[in-house]
């Protein structure tokens, strides 16, 4: 538990409403929700651009360069930045799992 | 992620700054197991694009050198399997997932194995090897 300051006109609306703390509980949790939910959909976003720039999933793409030295050697003259490419690509899908749990921990709890 | 990671972002900012022209931060994100920062900036010519990912399991990189779109250096220790059949030759398949440090040259037609990069060496090898022209 942690204290935060909250604006008067804040606290007395709130009072009104009901019980102040689960009123600021349920508005932080709510909010929190909408952030982590927006965090999702725009990682999501950019994780299908990178899909249609290489023509496959994540998953696909990362099996292809870990197997495949032919294919890596073509990336390497086709696609020069793919290097930079993937480090980004990694950090939105998996940053959607990693957004995802902390949702589902948050919804759970 | 903790503050140990915000800090060494801002230490490479902070580099960057001092060693580039119109120096930018073109991301800087986090979730709860990752963070990622790449900064940008000139140098005479050169474009220099860095990222840097910072997981539980260690650091990824990338310090690249563009003269328009050809690639002059681009350090990185992605599990590159280029790099990983030039260091390890007929055993490649054991280690295809591992982190490996190295250097594409002239536009990525020539490669190297390093040693590990920092944001540090590399700016320090930039001030050495990319002289103006």
């Amino acid at each position: 538990m942690a204290s935060i300051a909250v604006r008067e006109i804040y606290l007395e609306t709130l009072h009104s409403l009901g019980d102040i703390s689960t009123e600021v509980e349920a508005a932080i949790r709510r909010h929190t929700v909408e952030r982590i939910s927006d965090k999702i959909a725009s990682l999501r976003a950019e994780d299908r651009r990178w899909e249609e720039k290489y023509d496959c999933s994540y998953e696909v793409f990362r099996e292809k360069t870990s197997s495949d030295p032919d294919f890596v050697e073509r990336l390497h003259r086709e696609q020069p930045t793919w290097e930079l490419d993937v480090a980004h690509w990694e950090f939105c899908h998996k940053g959607v799992q990693d957004w995802t749990q902390e949702l589902q921990r948050i919804l759970t709890s | 992620m903790d503050t140990r990671i915000a800090a060494h972002f801002d230490e490479l900012i902070s580099l960057v700054r001092a060693h580039l022209t119109d120096a930018e931060v073109v991301r800087r994100d986090m979730t709860s197991r990752r963070a990622i920062l790449e900064p940008r900036g000139i140098r005479e010519k050169y474009t220099v694009r860095l990222v840097e990912i910072v997981t539980p399991g260690g650091r990824e990189y990338r310090y690249y050198v563009f003269d328009g779109t050809y690639i002059v250096a681009g350090f990185d220790n992605h599990a590159d399997l280029s790099a990983i059949r030039l260091c390890y030759g007929a055993e490649w398949k054991q280690h295809r997932y591992e982190p490996i440090p190295h250097l594409h040259l002239e536009n990525k037609t020539k490669l190297e194995l390093t040693e590990e990069m920092t944001c540090q060496k590399f700016l320090s090898w930039m001030e050495l090897n990319l002289r103006p022209t």
